[in-house]
């Protein structure tokens, strides 16, 4: 039996329907019950729902064999897991966002829910910036004062405008990925193989 | 006195009965090891830092925990006992070949703790020095073998792969050192979307091309070496399949092939194996308990060129996997008396319950 970790929120909807385009056997009420984890009706398959932060460090301790883990959060979090596919799903941009009024005086913070991305972009491009974790609202806090820009997800970009904020550039674009536990890829090797199979068979 | 009792991050302390396992475990290990004909080496745990860095290269190098020694000279915490092995053995032109020497002892990285990854941990290992035939591979892969199942760890599985297979790729493709790197880095992912995007700037043949991309998957059985034969035209790459074809097929023979698997898109620590790498996983823990291979060019940088293989295993790694077991075991147990106790209360008998200390 495989452990499959499927992250809750923004891309569970499209995780699901890409899974049961693979054929596998996803129970349809998973995003309606409260329930975390639920098996697959043919037993060979249990869904477990985590947050999207936390989903890496599942599958990196092996506890999940696999999951569904979005780039930006890979790309937060580098866990070394396996990552074979890009899954094609769940598209957005990373962005740096700020007000759309100019600012009389620039000010060198950035909030964001993804320090090292924030961190690492700016510090490449020889900018001094103070990064302030946050784990959510980030869009509130250049209205408030706490920082002239931030470090976030757009999808449409309705968020952005209803706070006041405008792209300013854009930093890398983001998709679903599979990603898999090193071990599980070699002591699941039957199971995982098939998997894979399915799986790029549904993106072809 | 709050403040004086807080830990050092990446350190742990063992308490009865769990420090007494581990030395149970580290027992059975040596007495497989002397079982055959390891001798054993007792190593410094401080060097000069130059030691590993020459060694074990840059990657290493960053998470080493270093200090300047009294006279000024640059000292270091072992990060790695083989290097200090070679160490020993470049000093000493004496000796017969082949030597068998086995070790144990505490390595020390600064890695952000996570995975089973401590900055303290505990190492036991062995390396059979000089000889380069597949007959010293065997040999070292089965002192692991039982070694492991001294221990008590039977569901383990070693994927196999070899240095020189994709090497030869690399080389024979002329893809250049970058382009090398940057493949080196999305095989060792297994990352066949990334591949894909990587190489669709280059101008190689489609075949070449569809081999790439599927170089992730020539993981799994047998098999894997007849598919990667099929397709595989450079003569480094070739040599290496034949020579993971003979380990395995004695594998067979011996009767322990099923603990084995290929993994050809093994490409980890190529900067310091020249052949056979492996690493050991166990079917109930999500990370590797050891690893290791062939490394015929690390003796050398010591003045002595002499070709080895050998593997070390992380005993706390290796007592998790143990005892991972046992608290399902107990709480079976647990649900069982709670069951028990619950006929009893309801024929009105009173049940006070005990769980231990």
């Amino acid at each position: 039996m495989i452990v499959m970790a499927l992250p809750k929120g923004r891309i569970l909807d499209e995780s699901l329907s890409f899974l049961a385009g693979c054929r596998m056997q996803v129970p349809r009420d998973i995003g309606a019950t409260r329930k975390l984890q639920v098996s697959s009706d043919d037993g060979s398959y249990r869904f477990v729902l985590v947050k999207p932060m936390d989903l890496p460090t599942y599958v990196e301790y092996g506890v999940a064999d696999a999951g569904i883990c979005g780039t930006d959060v890979l790309r937060e979090f580098l866990p070394d897991v396996h990552q074979p596919l890009d899954l094609q799903f769940g598209r957005c941009r990373m962005v740096v966002a700020g007000l759309s009024r100019i600012s009389a005086r620039p000010s060198a913070r950035v909030a964001t829910r993804y320090p090292r991305i924030a961190e690492q972009f700016f510090r490449e491009r020889g900018e001094a910036v103070e990064v302030i974790p946050l784990s959510g609202s980030v869009e509130l806090a250049p209205a408030l004062g706490l920082a002239e820009r931030i470090v976030d997800l757009v999808e449409t970009g309705n968020t952005l405008r209803e706070n006041g904020l405008v792209i300013v550039e854009e930093i890398m674009q983001c998709t679903a990925r599979l990603i898999i536990n090193r071990a599980s890829f070699h002591t699941k090797q039957g199971e995982i193989s098939r998997l894979l199979d399915s799986m790029e068979k549904q993106l072809l | 006195m709050q403040k004086l009792r807080t830990l050092a991050p990446g350190v742990q302390y063992l308490k009865d009965p769990d420090s007494r396992i581990r030395r149970i475990i580290l027992e059975r290990l040596r007495e497989t090891f002397y079982g055959w004909s390891y001798q054993e080496l007792v190593l410094p745990i401080i060097d000069y830092a130059e030691s590993f860095q020459i060694a074990l290269g840059s990657a290493v190098e960053e998470r080493m925990y270093s200090f300047v020694g009294r006279d000024g000279s640059l000292l270091a915490l072992r990060p790695d006992i083989t290097t200090l092995v070679a160490k020993v053995v470049a000093a000493d032109a004496t000796t017969d070949l082949p030597l068998r020497l086995c070790y144990d002892g505490e390595v020390f990285r600064h890695e952000n703790p996570k995975a089973g990854q401590q900055r303290e941990f505990y190492q036991a290992g062995v390396e059979l020095i000089g000889s380069d035939s597949p007959p010293a591979e065997i040999e070292v892969l089965l002192v692991l073998l039982e070694a492991l199942a001294r221990a008590g760890l039977k569901s383990i599985i070693i994927p196999l792969g070899h240095a020189e297979f994709f090497n030869g790729i690399v080389e024979s493709l002329d893809l250049g050192r970058e382009m090398g790197a940057a493949l080196k880095n999305l095989v060792d992912h297994k990352d066949s979307w990334g591949i894909a995007q990587t190489i669709s700037s280059l101008d190689i043949p489609q075949a070449e091309r569809d081999f790439l991309k599927a170089l992730p998957r020539l993981a799994g059985r047998r098999e894997v070496l007849d598919r990667a034969e099929l397709v595989v035209k450079n003569q480094r790459s070739r040599e290496a399949l034949e020579r993971l074809a003979k380990i395995f097929d004695e594998f067979s023979a011996l009767g322990v092939a099923d603990r084995f698997l290929i993994d050809l898109g093994e490409v980890r620590d190529l900067d310091y194996y020249t052949g056979l790498i492996f690493k050991v996983y166990s079917e109930n823990l999500g990370f590797e308990i050891g690893g290791g291979g062939r490394y015929d060019s690390l003796i050398a940088k010591f003045g002595r060129s002499l070709p080895a293989v050998g593997f070390s295993v992380g005993l706390e790694r290796l007592m998790t996997a143990l005892l991972l077991r046992a608290p399902a075991q107990a709480s079976a147990e647990r649900l069982q008396d709670f069951r028990v106790a619950m006929r009893l209360r309801q024929q009105n008998k009173r049940i006070h319950m005990e769980y231990g200390s």
